[in-house]
């Protein structure tokens, strides 16, 4: 064997990928050839140095990837409510409807003209809802049957801004009844980014479709 | 907890099983992108990218190869299609910078500020320095290949498999880069940064 065909054969050598035959003829000329043991050592160094090179990845790999997939699961389950809402309204007739209690924690341009009573979310509940119903869940799947309206449970600490440009009478109990077409209930629904909803369909959605709109006493006017 | 039941609950949409499964890999797919890409800048948008397109088509993962080279091979497509679309994007700057104006000033590597450094810190400095410009002048093929089998430790059936080349390419790709990068070092004085022990001349090499 010459220095060449030595040289030919050190990296596969350093993988250990040598057949015993060219291992055995690579070490017997290794071992008279003082420059191919130098040219050896060199590519052992070249790999350390190389192996050597090595980056922490930066912190916001994680933190982008994550957020990004949390969003992304987040949407995608957002988007399956929001689509059984549209379905829903296509087949409604004309105008939905959004009732809207628990007038305390909701503040809307003109709402200072109206007085109102500081009235809690479970107060309020009572009045709108089915008197036996005993959770807001509850509540909703009665009205749902009763009243063969979609009802849609939306929890959040965000003051709906999506509301603010509709039209709305109030009801004798101080709720208020919103007007609203499918593109006013996309931005309402877009507007709750981080909420937890329920959608309580009907089988056969009725002409009009009702939805009631429940906010926590947590939340705080604007 | 295992891998694969990491993998079973990140399939089913187990977030934090994904994230684990993240922090296992990330520092070997940064890398790898780190050095296709050749900058940390790129190889963290296109790592951002393989781990977005990883939660999405995790699915397909079967457990029949090694989750690891599945992951290496969807790393360098998505590292070979980011060259692809940079080489284009070159190309074309250079098209109009061909047929328009003038261009202000090329562009230009801004070396930071040396500061003063101790002594002993000043030879470890030059001696990084000289494997970074080496690994910079080093062919993307060969850096990949090297990447994998030297600090990923893959057989080369394995790199065959991520890279889609045959067995004999990555075994001689495997020995020009090893070559290569002995000269790029010797050249760069890494050796005489490393030793004080000169290395012999250049030996012949295929």
């Amino acid at each position: 064997m010459n220095c060449e065909q030595a040289a030919e054969l050190m990296s596969a050598m350093l993988d250990g990928e040598l057949t015993p035959q060219e291992q055995q003829a690579l070490s017997a000329h290794l071992a008279q050839c003082e420059q191919c043991r130098a040219l050896l050592e060199a590519l052992r160094a070249a790999d350390a140095a190389f192996k050597n090179e090595q980056s922490e990845p930066p912190a916001c790999l994680r933190e982008h990837v994550m957020a990004q997939i949390h969003r992304q699961s987040a949407q995608s389950k957002r988007r399956s409510v929001r689509n059984r809402v549209l379905g829903a309204l296509a087949v409604a007739a004309a105008a939905a409807f959004i009732l809207l209690s628990a007038l305390d924690v909701i503040h809307l341009p003109g709402m200072n003209e109206v007085s109102h009573a500081s009235v809690s979310v479970g107060q309020s509940m009572q009045d709108m809802l089915p008197q036996t119903a005993q959770t807001p869940e509850e509540a909703a799947q009665q009205l749902c049957r009763q009243s063969d309206c979609t009802v849609l449970l939306l929890y959040s600490d965000t003051v709906p801004q999506a509301l603010s440009a509709l039209s709305y009478e109030t009801r004798a109990d101080g709720s208020r009844l919103f007007c609203t077409d499918e593109a006013a209930l996309e931005r309402l629904l877009s507007a709750f980014d981080e909420a937890a909803w329920q959608l309580f369909a009907p089988e056969q959605p009725a002409q009009q479709t009702l939805y009631v709109l429940l906010l926590p006493a947590s939340a705080q006017p604007n | 907890m295992q891998q694969e039941e990491l993998i079973r609950r990140a399939q089913s949409g187990d977030e934090h099983a994904f994230e684990q499964l993240l922090l296992a890999h990330q520092k070997s797919v940064y890398n790898l992108c780190l050095r296709m890409t050749g900058n940390p800048d790129d190889a963290l948008d296109v790592s951002q990218e393989v781990f977005l397109r990883l939660w999405r088509s995790l699915g397909q993962y079967q457990f029949d190869a090694a989750f690891s080279t599945w992951l290496f091979r969807l790393t360098s497509n998505l590292c070979i299609d980011f060259l692809r679309t940079r080489k284009r994007k070159a190309h074309l700057s250079l098209t109009v910078m061909q047929s328009g104006e003038t261009e202000e000033t090329g562009e230009e590597y801004s070396v930071p500020d040396a500061a003063p450094l101790p002594e002993e810190q000043v030879l470890h400095a030059e001696k990084k320095q000289a494997v970074e410009r080496a690994m910079a002048s080093l062919p993307e093929d060969y850096r990949a290949v090297m990447q994998l089998r030297v600090v990923e430790e893959l057989s080369y059936e394995q790199i065959a498999e991520v890279l889609q080349i045959r067995i004999g390419t990555v075994k001689s790709r495997l020995a020009r880069a090893r070559m290569q990068l002995r000269k790029l070092l010797l050249d760069g004085n890494f050796f005489d940064a490393a030793s004080s022990e000169r290395m012999p001349e250049e030996v012949h090499v295929p």
